[in-house]
């Protein structure tokens, strides 16, 4: 994995978030997962900065729906984890279980 | 969206977050405020805006100057000159402060007075720099940070041993001497970009 790959937590957290919204996933979504899940309040502009970054990164790409009334007139911006994205989350995981592996009994990680 | 409007705030993350996720992002504030609105009233909801663009603003500008500063080898390079300019004037006004004692004085301060006296030394230190300056260029890749690192270790080293000259009067001539390592720097970057641009076309 190059160095750029590497995933921070929070964007580990958005990508697992996309992915558990499926595909009508924008930021507003994105934000209701991981407070449901995490219990972590968290800003739009936070999602939106880490969404750029993923973006330039090619780890997500975006595409801007239908704008409607009820959001004065402005489109959603819909994101999707790419194929590069997946292995990217999949290193990551498999980096973060190698580190816990062992300890788990004895300081009680999983 | 009904309600007060932070005009203000609404321009500022336009501006931070870019043309094309400032509509979306401007369309998730007005999609939760009214959604607020229905469940909390008015001043819940306009409370939320606020706090919540407020919260915003943080990430967004962090990013912002993130990606520029990725994006833009001249801003990378300037940043890299001018972080090694401040090592610069910290490593020079302690090898300075270190002059001043009389048993510090050789045989480094035999080198910095050639370097600074003599025309030839002169040059020589404006060759230091300006190739401090190309070696910066090169290495502004993808470690920013590693480059403005290395650009502070060349301008320490060299300007610390331009600083310590024995005279006495170092204090006295500290504005020339502080003035000559950042043009020759900038020049030296300048040059590198400026080839690297030529060869890219």
């Amino acid at each position: 994995m190059a160095k750029g790959d590497y995933l921070g937590e929070f964007e580990q957290l958005v990508m697992l978030a996309i992915l558990h919204a499926g595909k009508d996933a924008y930021a507003v979504a994105i934000c209701d997962e991981i407070v449901r899940r995490t219990d972590r309040d968290v800003s739009l502009g936070a999602v939106y900065a880490t969404l750029e970054r993923l973006e330039a990164k090619a780890l997500v790409t975006s595409r801007l729906g239908e704008a409607t009334r009820e959001r004065g007139g402005r489109p959603k911006r819909f994101v999707e984890v790419t194929p590069h994205g997946m292995s990217a989350l999949r290193e990551s995981r498999k980096m973060v279980r190698g580190m816990l592996a062992g300890l788990s009994r004895r300081w009680g990680l999983e | 969206m009904s309600g007060p409007r932070p005009r203000l705030a609404f321009a500022l993350l336009r501006l931070l977050a870019g043309s094309a996720a400032s509509a979306a992002l401007e369309g998730d504030l007005n999609e939760r405020y009214a959604h607020t609105l229905q469940r909390g009233g008015k001043a819940a909801a306009t409370m939320w805006l606020r706090r919540e663009i407020l919260r915003s603003i943080a990430p967004l500008a962090r990013e912002r100057c993130r990606s520029m500063y990725a994006a833009h080898d001249a801003l990378r390079i300037a940043v890299a000159a001018v972080f090694g300019y401040v090592v610069v004037v910290l490593g020079a006004v302690a090898a300075a402060a270190f002059s001043l004692r009389p048993a510090a004085m050789p045989p480094f301060s035999l080198v910095a007075s050639a370097a600074m006296y003599s025309p030839l030394g002169f040059a020589g230190a404006v060759l230091v720099f300006v190739v401090a300056g190309a070696a910066v260029a090169l290495a502004c890749g993808r470690g920013a940070f590693r480059s403005a690192a290395l650009v502070a270790l060349i301008t320490a080293v060299v300007g610390a041993a331009v600083a310590s000259t024995p005279s006495g009067s170092v204090f006295a001539e500290f504005g020339w001497r502080f003035a000559l390592p950042l043009p020759c720097l900038l020049a030296g970057c300048l040059a590198v970009t400026s080839a690297r641009t030529v060869a890219r076309r």
